[in-house]
């Protein structure tokens, strides 16, 4: 199957697909900016895993299993491009670097 | 799949695009650090009773919603990154992490009332303000 001969019915739920990836990337961003802040490791880590799980059912009632795996895949890059921004961001900074704040 | 009209999944995404652009928007004049409520309010803006409601189960209208969520998050996060590559010398790139920029100068001044974004990407942790005076 390639991209010009999916039909109709197809192209709806890659929609649901791209759509439940587009959901990830935001939510992995958003999660990122914890990065550096938790205070209490396994009640924030906790809270942040329920969040999770609760946006996965979300897609898998409104799409399907291979949504919520996008999903999930799609928020750990997300996350992870996030915090190695920042620390890129970090190391770059000379006022930073040299303690003086 | 229940197949909708055109205009159906273009005005979830554009929905989905407000949506978006607002949640960074509320994230950069964020004052406080963050809460746990932040992520029940972003578990309601993302895919709350409302959203679902709104998208039935179904239909490729969640889907649109999510591309629209991420442009619009993502491209005030660009538009960010723009204005501050075009600024040069008035804002680089520390203003992601603290919101560091340069002090106007003499002859320019901050209206009183302006909004204050105290987290650019994040918010600092410390109280402090790395501009002397304030803003």
């Amino acid at each position: 199957m390639t991209i010009w001969n999916i039909k109709e019915g197809e192209i709806l739920a890659v929609t649901a697909l791209i759509g439940s990836m587009c959901v990830g990337f935001v939510w992995g961003w958003l999660v990122g900016l914890l990065d550096g802040r938790i205070k209490r490791p396994i009640l924030d880590a906790s809270a942040i895993c329920s969040a999770t799980i609760l946006l996965s059912g979300l897609m898998l009632i409104l799409s399907d299993s291979l949504a919520v795996a996008l999903f999930l895949v799609a928020s750990g890059l997300s996350l992870f491009l996030h915090i190695s921004w920042r620390k890129n961001l970090g190391s770059r900074s000379d006022h930073l670097n040299s303690g003086k704040r | 799949m229940v197949e909708t009209s055109l205009i159906q999944p273009i005005g979830a995404a554009c929905f989905g695009m407000i949506i978006g652009w607002y949640v960074y928007f509320i994230n950069r004049y964020r004052k406080a650090d963050v809460q746990w409520s932040d992520l029940a309010t972003l578990i309601g803006i993302i895919g709350g009773a409302a959203i679902t409601g709104l998208f039935g189960e179904g239909t490729d209208l969640f889907g649109a919603y999510g591309i629209g969520l991420a442009i619009g998050f993502f491209g005030y996060f660009l538009t960010l990154i723009i204005l501050v590559h075009v600024s040069k010398e008035s804002f680089r790139y520390d203003w992601f992490l603290d919101g560091r920029r340069k002090a106007p100068a003499k002859d320019w001044i901050i209206s009183p009332g302006t909004a204050v974004t105290v987290s650019p990407m994040d918010a600092r942790t410390d109280g402090t303000d790395p501009l002397p005076g304030g803003r």
